[in-house]
């Protein structure tokens, strides 16, 4: 009994061992097609991330010039090169500027691997923390832990270790709800049927948006700073905001990384993964509690950010394809990018030094582009096969 | 190689086969027969691991089912389901090698090994010229020879197929048998579904007749496939006439004998 | 009497029962001996202390019409500010109260605002008493601290971590030069929002926090990394102050202004110790810590 197709005794089968090894070679060059593409678009968004990281620590209202930017990342990597930077403008490119680069793109890293992920285990295209409700459940918990005061002045500072919890706690308990209500809503084989779950996050996402309105009006005075905060926004934030959310975030991917190949078999619907050997009910929980994860973090450091978790992941899959092997790691690079960007934007657009929520901007930036996929997707989604 | 004991099997609860007890030997070429509604895919599923029993057991050489993982279950037997979505995004060559998922272990991803034996079942199933091709903008009859060539990537000691030709041409149909007559011969098991009488007569050594849950008939093929157990199973006139070639039973219908209202 | 939204109040007789949907009026009522006619507060007044007890009709800007009728008030006093505040004023004037509109960006309206409020409440005399009071002290201040060549850059904090400043147009705006400094935020507006990164660029060497419900848990400027190379930081010259006192305009606005000189210019403080002492220490109650 032999395992491959390698060790033929059937008569007739050398012939047809000719035939196919024609083809065979020819495909031996064309498989690295994508994986070529997939090389090179992944080596292009790294190069472009570490300019970016240059590029955006020289943008700001403080002056500054593009040597002295240098300079001063230069010296806080600990190497020795010109004169000391003056301290105001090294506090201003080190601590304000690259952490929040820093900030940003982890954050677009993680929503742009939650979206994925989210999209690939519920199989939906307009899967994302956001319209799960995940992220609404992490701005409920955050902002329920800052207008209590339990989170308090220690949680502006950062040093809050409750504040990233109340977060991924708000996101898990908001990702039970709407499994739970799409599970009432599906039959036992039918798993999690892909429009059950979404209907069901919005419903949670509703519910949520009405708690935190309350929580706004409860308290008339902090409305300003609760809208701006949910808006999403890195102002104010530092390195320090990043120590809380890393460990998070670093769990959230450890686990969807991991289980890249199990989202392309979930892609296939129950009946294939469990055929091909797939606990897709176990697999799922995993994926979910990762995204979560991903997710809860992003949002306990940034407040809601939009669309990157959308928009991301669709254009990588028109690129790359939907293998997650690739779909993950260029998601994660061209997140970050976005993020980076849409935070440099929302710290320099406005003159006098006032700055935009990021939120908007990404939800400036977004939501002409998806319409922009979505309609291109519908003319051409069989103009692709002439490309193949 | 393949048991079932009083297996008794549904969805929410409602029993669609009833007590099926069923063996398949190493090295089998089954065909399981039957009309609509008779449990055909029901069974397979469950053979295959995707359905849970609702009582009685299957046994997997010698190993109850319930007992292995998904994985170890997958890597005993490959399954090409009747009705498989195929989703966007995905090259012919990505889904094949998707069939080896219960071959990697948790770190590690796909490896050469796998990309072998992706390469060997597009050859075996003669996919290789749609590799690089987008397997969602397939045609229904190339998308069953891909999830064809998925399953004996997967593993090709026991092959379940449901109404896995359907969508087939003749020749492309005769040629997805000969292939799994191939198979028989190495040894492996086949047990395939199917509504075309006269292709199981023609290449299954045994059949199995399923109706309204429950196993009609199980013999060779030469003792069951007879006119009077056709017409029993199927509540239709049918006659059964020698292959010109092979000499190998072929039923025929009779035109107006339908009977099939008053089921 | 013509209000600052420009209409005309004529009132029978002086008011007695009033409602005020700022917390500032009730102080400068309080002030004029006139806290009796007070009938019902705001969710987040509770000054003077007498009024706590009161019914509550809501919030500054969305007071509940119902609760507002059902105390019968025959004046109503809202300060003009935020755009929300003057919604609530048009549906209170369509079911028939009296609504008293205010402004008040600088001393001379605050002191305007204090004499049309004792003519309407019946006190013009104590109000005019209070207006000379605050006009002398002025006077004082602008004698100590008038001639000082030394104004240091301040900058204001009204809100944080999502970062506002008092603009240059303003009741703070003027606490801060009266006190003998200059605000280091020059836009013409009553808030400014700047990013860190402009807070460095501004460099102020004077940093006031202010706590209060606009900005209920504000950190120490020593706690906050990204702006120790503030002047203000690394001279120690950061300080928390109340937002009752220096955001809202009201009799203690003036407090606001010797307090903020004191702690300013504490080499004039010495001079007129004898007649301010409690001023000063009082307001600073939290120095920044180290």
């Amino acid at each position: 009994m032999a395992e491959r197709g390698g060790d033929m005794d059937a008569p007739g089968s050398e012939a047809g061992r000719a035939v196919c090894t024609a083809p065979a070679q020819n495909a031996a060059q064309r498989p690295c097609k994508r994986p070529g593409r997939s090389l090179a678009l992944g080596s292009a968004l790294l190069a472009c991330l570490l300019a970016t990281v240059v590029l955006a620590c020289g943008v700001g209202s403080y002056p500054s010039t593009a040597g002295q930017t240098l300079l001063a990342l230069l010296q806080a990597l600990g190497l020795r090169a010109g004169d000391a930077v003056d301290p105001s403008l090294a506090v201003v490119i080190v601590d304000i500027r690259l952490a929040r680069v820093l900030l940003a793109g982890l954050t677009g890293a993680s929503l742009a691997v939650a979206g994925a992920a989210f999209q690939g285990v519920l199989r939906n295209p307009l899967a994302d923390s956001f319209t799960l409700g995940v992220s609404g459940g992490a701005a409920f918990g955050a902002s329920l832990a800052i207008l209590s005061g339990i989170a308090g002045e220690a949680a502006l500072a950062g040093e809050a270790r409750v504040l990233p919890a109340c977060a991924l706690a708000g996101a898990l308990t908001a990702l039970g709800l709407v499994l739970a209500l799409a599970r009432a809503g599906g039959g036992p084989l039918s798993g999690l049927r892909r429009e059950t779950v979404v209907l069901a996050g919005i419903v949670v996402s509703t519910f949520l948006a009405a708690l935190i309105s309350l929580l706004k009006s409860l308290d008339e005075e902090s409305v300003a700073s609760i809208v701006f905060w949910i808006m999403g926004s890195f102002q104010g934030r530092g390195f320090e905001h990043a120590a809380l959310a890393w460990p998070y975030m670093l769990l959230g991917a450890g686990l969807v990384f991991w289980r890249a190949r199990e989202l392309d078999v979930l892609a296939l619907g129950e009946t294939q993964a469990r055929l091909l050997g797939l606990d897709a009910g176990r697999s799922r929980l995993w994926l979910l509690f990762g995204a979560s994860l991903l997710s809860g973090a992003a949002v306990a450091i940034s407040g809601v950010i939009g669309f990157v978790g959308l928009v991301v992941p669709h254009l990588i899959r028109l690129l790359l394809g939907a293998g997650h092997a690739r779909l993950l790691p260029a998601s994660a690079l061209l997140g970050a990018l976005l993020l980076i960007w849409s935070d440099v934007a929302a710290r320099s657009v406005l003159p006098g030094g006032a700055e935009l929520p990021v939120g908007v901007v990404t939800a400036l930036i977004g939501g002409p582009f998806f319409c922009l996929l979505l309609a291109r997707k519908s003319l051409g989604g069989k103009g692709r096969e002439g490309g193949a | 190689m393949i048991r079932a004991r009083g297996l008794s099997c549904g969805y929410a609860g409602r029993a669609v086969l009833r007590r099926v007890d069923l063996h398949l030997a190493p090295g089998e070429f089954v065909a399981l027969l039957g009309p609509n509604g008779a449990g055909k895919t029901t069974l397979l599923l469950a053979l295959a691991g995707a359905l849970p029993a609702l009582d009685g057991a299957v046994e997997l050489d010698g190993r109850d089912m319930a007992r292995l993982s998904a994985r170890e279950r997958a890597r005993l037997v490959s399954c090409v389901p009747q009705r498989a979505e195929v989703p966007a995004g995905f090259t012919v060559r990505e889904l094949v090698r998707m069939g080896r998922y219960a071959h990697t272990n948790f770190f590690g991803g796909y490896g050469p090994q796998d990309d072998d034996a992706a390469q060997a079942a597009l050859a075996d199933a003669h996919c290789l010229d749609l590799a690089e091709r987008q397997a969602a903008e397939l045609s229904g009859g190339e998308q069953q020879r891909v999830l064809l060539a998925r399953a004996l990537c997967q593993g090709r000691r026991a092959l379940l197929l449901d109404e896995a030709t359907s969508a087939l041409d003749l020749a492309r149909r005769v040629e997805a048998f000969d292939l799994l007559a191939r198979q028989h011969q190495r040894g492996g098991t086949v047990l395939a579904a199917a509504h075309d009488l006269n292709l199981a007569a023609l290449y299954c050594t045994r059949l199995v007749f399923l109706k309204a849950g429950r196993v009609a008939l199980d013999g060779p093929t030469t003792d069951i496939f007879t006119e009077a157990n056709l017409r029993d199973i199927y509540e239709t006139d049918i006659r059964v006439a020698p292959h010109p070639v092979t000499g190998a039973p072929q039923a025929h219908l009779v035109p107006g004998a339908g009977a099939g209202a008053s089921l | 009497m013509v209000d600052d939204a420009g209409q005309e109040i004529s009132l029978p007789r002086p008011a007695g029962r009033v409602i005020a949907l700022y917390g500032a009026f009730n102080e400068i009522l309080d002030g004029l001996g006139r806290a009796e006619a007070i009938v019902a507060r705001t969710n987040a007044d509770s000054t003077p202390p007498r009024i706590a007890r009161l019914p509550v009709i809501g919030t500054h800007m969305r007071p509940n019409i119902e609760a507002v009728l059902a105390q019968k008030p025959d004046l109503v006093l809202q300060m003009t500010g935020r755009k929300e505040a003057s919604l609530p004023v048009d549906a209170l004037k369509k079911r028939g109260l009296r609504v008293a509109v205010f402004h008040a960006a600088s001393f001379a309206e605050l002191m305007s605002v204090i004499r049309r409020v004792g003519v309407l409440t019946g006190a013009p005399a104590q109000a005019e008493d209070m207006v000379l009071g605050m006009e002398a002290r002025l006077a004082a201040l602008d004698a100590k601290v008038g001639a000082t060549a030394q104004r240091p850059r301040v900058f204001f904090e009204v809100r944080s971590p999502n970062m506002l400043g008092a603009g240059d147009k303003g009741l703070v705006a003027e606490i801060i030069r009266r006190a003998g400094g200059v605000n280091c935020v020059t836009e013409r507006a009553k808030f400014a929002r700047l990013s860190e990164e402009e807070l460095l660029r501004l460099a102020p060497e004077a940093y006031l926090i202010q706590r209060g419900p606009m900005n209920p848990a504000p950190l120490p400027l020593a706690k906050r990394p990204r702006l120790r190379t503030l002047p203000a930081a690394q001279n120690g010259k950061a300080w928390f102050v109340d937002e009752r006192k220096y955001s809202r305009p009201g009799p203690q606005s003036i407090d606001a202004a010797e307090e903020l000189a004191g702690l300013l210019h504490p080499e004039l403080a010495a001079k007129t110790q004898a007649k301010h002492t409690a001023a000063p220490k009082a307001g600073a109650r939290s120095k920044d810590r180290k």
